[in-house]
């Protein structure tokens, strides 16, 4: 199996640079032949990557401990779900699994885009196969999962006890795609530089590409909100880890870019700046993966170095280097061909957006390496935790509620005084009776209640903008409110599915204000009999009870509360790790609040033991908004069967405002 | 599509009624989860606050060093049981907050904070974001600056804005139509 | 609209006005990232007792006798904090010794706590190490917090007035591994 293992990966890894070379050549001689002999380098590559990823797969089913990253990482009374899970749960089968989606969603790239963008294709699959080579090299020559040992184990260490949950299942997996699959935005944008193309077309797949990216990144994120608050028990589902941070950044690049690169569709404006912000993105995922995987960050022990770090330092520079160097030199022809009226239009907006995305993004970028810069300025590294990274994007997701209320009801171009006052009255008058009310049934706090009342002015808006819609497409029809509602997301579904989104991150923001300044905490200790009380909830400790399986022992607790039901938060230390026990929480959600027991601490002789308490208001919405806000992207990157053409010429009128969207930026130079 | 403009008049006019109602509702949804997450005092820390939501106020400005960031009122680990059992003990023993705060910080350095103190070079954590909002706000400004200059210079676009608003309505009915 | 585009192309551009702060930045921050990897994440944890009396060590041995290390005073003292659970800790355990053999007869005090360990595995650890210094288990590990271990191994050293003078985080392990243990005692025995 080994041996099958690193002979498929370096045939990949030769296939991948061969590939690459061929497609650069053929790219740029005019070569055709050269061009598909490349293309199907790729089809082929990924052919082989999956029999390795298989192979790697199989050799943990059959528990072959013979290969080392089989033996450190599974362990045979682990459930099969987790066997293959952990796959993906060490340094090199999560390189594998990268490896893998990339060259499906490459593969993807080719097989989908290969007509419509016939001249950007060679530069495409030329970039794509240069990341390939890039992290088969690495899984070829460095980081190999095929190495075996040299000794014989009868059982392999098993599994980090914290990931032997459902979350690992889903999490890992969606979360690595999502880092990968900006490669694709990216792939296109440098192509895009390099053959001076940046039409219609190119601006569609990008678009598309993005989106998926936008979904399966943030697919990503709210599952690992999910499993953070289901499994590490500290009653939060946001910890501003650099784990998550460094999954956050190319989201919010990949969402200022899905805003602006509406400008340039409309008005032909801001090329250099949304090509930059889709570089950013990609940027930004390596250097996650980067700070994430070079153990820079690690501060437990130096122990651990990884020897990927200066790999990935190098890809991440060569590929700040080209991107830097692709735009400048490119600078010249990605003029923008209309310019900004004003600041109440539609396009200011966005810049506007933009701005305070990328703020996010510096505020969090700077939190997450400060402690090396503080390590390297000062020799004491320091802890940059959730209360700085509050403080500092708290004001800036503020501001840009308060713009999502704003930008989707100023015109493009210009808005006149009085549009913008009849817009805005109704959702402002909400915004601030929403002040009111709050403060005058004692709410003091003023982030919650300005957070709050932007939320209800943002409602209001999208609630103005639905409502439009379906009255609009009711009379254009004739059809039924309800089936005119309907036909909005039908019909026009990039704007009603954007506005989806919207509706779910007002959603998920309500909830997000509830929960964090509305937080109720305790720690109390019990002995057997006695009561606590948190919020509207009291818990009596009935006692401990033990369970025991071939992995763990779990000590759980009975509390009963004061309806007579019970509750039994658990504690397991693990046989192979016993200092680091996981817990067994239990979450009581309602719409309204949830209520969630962690068992700490007991006295040897289990009188009594301490336990964590929170009333966690309006989670619930948290969940339900995240799953908006994916709905919309799917319902927006919806495949879109009338051609816009139509649309188009339905409207004389508009067309002296498009930009020369059909026409490419070569043209101009 | 040309049509539309002479009947946005009525589809507006109804939107006092409707959107109203809407506006209502969502409100109420808002105000409904905001007086149910209210409804509780936060955490009290004070002085009558007993030894064990004392110890996790301190707790949770302790990163336990041996996790990845996880403070030490929620760690599992064995490490961080011990630090909260030390916390317990030198509150029984009347120490106050910043003592015990004083304590670890003075064994594992400031990295044990789960905040960087605002003082020295830490101060550069919380100036890093501050500048570069600033310096992207400069650069939105000198954008929309120049630009406007130059549009104005142009002149015709800029002269029409009295005569904008019925154009404008009319654009925001038919922009319905048209997929942004 | 036509107008305004044409002015804008003759308008002069500025690309290093905005690109130089922006390279200037990143190249910065390569630099910083390429530093920590280079020099690997050190901990970089600051302990303020250093210079300032050592904590309290009570504890009793695997031996059975209890032992207080302030009545060693006028000793120079190292103490190395493991656990039988933890591989550094194994293979720095000849290094110890070795250094424990040389200096021990010059009236170096030698105390090895293990923590976050148990009773029995620890006892047995140390046992077939052969270890010929004192060694006990930290039951509570608050020996370990009062001195600011945060994994191990990590060495102490203990001057004569008993001030704490200095400590070393992980394992003397290594080519210079010996050498380094060395010279940390060396320092300690001209104090």
């Amino acid at each position: 199996m080994a041996a099958f293992g690193s002979l498929t990966l370096v045939t990949a890894f030769v296939l991948a640079l061969y590939g690459f070379i061929a497609a650069a050549i053929g790219a740029r001689k005019q070569l055709p032949d050269l061009v598909r002999s490349a293309r199907n380098a790729l089809l082929a590559m990924t052919g082989l990557v999956v029999l390795a990823s298989l192979a790697l797969v199989a050799a943990f089913l059959t528990h072959d401990f013979e290969l080392s990253y089989v033996a450190e990482h599974s362990s045979r009374q682990m459930p099969p779900a987790y066997v293959i899970a952990a796959f993906y749960s060490g340094q090199q089968g999560s390189l594998v699994y990268w490896c893998l989606t990339l060259s499906i969603f490459s593969s993807l790239v080719v097989l989908l885009s290969w007509r419509h963008n016939r001249e950007l294709m060679p530069y495409v699959v030329g970039v794509l196969l240069a990341m390939q080579s890039f992290f088969l090299f690495l899984l070829a020559f460095v980081q190999s999962p095929f190495i075996t040992l040299p000794f014989h184990v009868d059982d392999g260490n098993g599994l980090n006890p914290v990931l032997q949950d459902k979350g690992m299942l889903v999490h890992p997996p969606m979360m690595l795609m999502g880092y990968m699959s900006w490669s694709i935005p990216f792939a296109f944008a440098i192509a895009a530089l390099i053959s001076g193309r940046l039409d219609t077309q190119w601006l569609r797949s990008v678009r598309r590409w993005t989106l998926a990216a936008f979904g399966i990144q943030g697919i990503g994120l709210l599952l690992g909100a999910w499993w953070a608050y289901h499994v590490l028990g500290w009653g939060g589902y946001w910890g501003w880890d650099p784990v998550e941070n460094a999954a956050f950044m190319p989201w919010l690049a990949g969402t200022a870019f899905l805003h602006s690169v509406m400008v340039q569709e409309r008005r032909g404006m801001l090329k250099v700046w949304n090509l930059t912000l889709i570089m950013l993105a990609y940027l930004l995922a390596i250097f996650g993966t980067f700070i994430v995987r070079s153990g820079v960050l690690n501060s437990v022990h130096a122990f651990a170095q990884s020897s990927i770090g200066p790999f990935f330092f190098g890809w991440l520079a060569l590929a700040i280097g080209v991107s830097a160097g692709l735009l400048v030199w490119r600078l010249p022809k990605l003029r923008g061909e209309s310019e900004f009226e004003t600041l109440a239009s539609r396009e200011a907006s966005f810049l506007f957006n933009n701005w305070l995305l990328i703020g996010c993004i510096v505020a969090i970028f700077s939190g997450t390496i400060f402690p090396v810069i503080s390590e390297a300025l000062r020799g004491e590294q320091i802890t940059v935790g959730p209360p700085f990274f509050g403080a500092v994007n708290g004001p800036i997701f503020l501001a840009l509620m308060a713009t999502m209320g704003l930008g989707p009801l100023l015109p493009w171009r210009r808005a006149s005084r009085s549009v913008f006052w009849r817009n805005f009255a109704k959702p402002l008058t909400a915004g601030a009776a929403t002040v009111v009310i709050l403060v005058a049934i004692g709410l003091r706090n003023p982030g919650a209640v300005l957070g709050w009342a932007v939320c209800v002015f943002v409602l209001a808006t999208l609630a103005f903008e639905f409502y439009r819609g379906t009255i609009s497409r009711r009379r254009v029809t004739g059809k039924t409110t309800l089936g005119a509602f309907a036909d909005l997301f039908a019909h026009h579904n990039r704007r009603y599915g954007g506005y989806l989104v919207h509706f779910g991150l007002v959603v998920f923001v309500i909830a997000v204000i509830g929960s964090q300044f509305y937080q109720v905490q305790r720690q109390v200790t019990l002995e057997r009999g006695q009561t606590a009380t948190i919020g509207r909830y009291t818990l009596t400790f009935d006692g401990l009870s033990q369970a025991a399986d071939a992995e763990k022992k779990t000590t759980f607790a009975t509390l009963t509360l004061a309806d007579g039901s019970a509750v039994h938060p658990g504690k397991s230390v693990w046989n192979r790790d016993s200092s680091n026990p996981t817990s067994d929480i239990v979450i009581r959600s309602t719409p309204l609040e949830d209520l969630y027991v962690v068992l700490g601490d007991w006295t040897p002789d289990q009188s009594a033991a301490t336990f964590l308490l929170f009333v966690n208001p309006v989670v619930f919405w948290l969940w339900i908004g995240g799953a908006l806000v994916i709905a919309g992207t799917v319902v927006t990157a919806w495949p879109h069967p009338q051609p816009r053409r139509a649309a188009a010429a339905a409207h004389p009128n508009r067309l002296s405002e498009r930009p020369a969207q059909q026409q490419p930026v070569g043209a101009q130079a | 599509m040309s049509t539309s403009g002479s009947s946005s008049r009525p589809v507006l006019s109804r939107w006092p009624a409707i959107a109203l109602a809407s506006l209502l509702i969502a409100s109420g949804l808002v105000l409904w989860l905001a007086i149910a997450a209210a409804s509780h005092p936060s955490t009290a820390y004070g002085d009558g606050a007993s030894i064990d939501d004392r110890a996790l106020a301190i707790e949770n400005e302790l990163q336990c060093p041996v996790c990845q960031n996880v403070t030490v009122a929620y760690s599992g680990s064995t490490l961080a049981g011990q630090m909260r059992e030390v916390v317990h003990e030198q509150l029984a023993a009347g120490k106050s907050h910043d003592q015990i705060i004083q304590y670890f910080v003075d064994r594992y350095g400031e990295a044990i904070l789960t905040q960087p103190p605002k003082h020295g070079l830490n101060l550069l954590a919380w100036l890093l974001p501050l500048a570069g909002l600033a310096l992207g706000l400069a650069a939105v400004a000198s954008v929309l600056r120049s630009r406007r200059g130059i549009s104005e210079s142009a002149g015709p676009a800029a002269s029409a804005e009295p005569g904008l608003s019925a154009d404008d309505e009319r654009l925001l009915a038919t922009a319905l139509e048209e997929i942004p | 609209m036509a107008a305004a585009v044409r002015a804008v192309a003759v308008a002069p551009r500025r690309p290093l006005h905005i690109f130089l702060p922006l390279m200037v930045a990143i190249v910065g921050v390569l630099g910083v990232l390429g530093y920590a990897l280079s020099h690997g994440a050190a901990g970089g944890r600051t302990n303020a007792l250093i210079g300032k009396p050592a904590p309290k060590v009570v504890f009793s041995s695997f031996a059975g006798e209890s032992v207080d290390v302030a009545a060693l005073q006028g000793k120079p003292i190292v103490v190395n904090f493991w656990g039988s659970w933890c591989v550094p800790c194994r293979d720095e355990f000849p290094v110890l010794q070795q250094a424990w053999q040389r200096y021990h007869p010059q009236d170096v005090q030698f105390i090895g706590l293990a923590v976050w360990d148990k009773a029995e595995a620890a006892q047995a650890f140390a046992r077939d190490q052969g270890a010929g210094w004192t060694n006990g288990l930290d039951e509570d590990g608050k020996i370990a917090i009062d001195f600011g271990v945060y994994g191990v191994p990590e060495t102490y050293f203990i001057d004569r007035q008993g001030i704490l003078a200095d400590r070393y985080v992980g394992p003397f392990t290594g080519s210079d591994g010996a050498a380094k243990l060395d010279q940390y005692v060396r320092t300690l025995l001209a104090r």
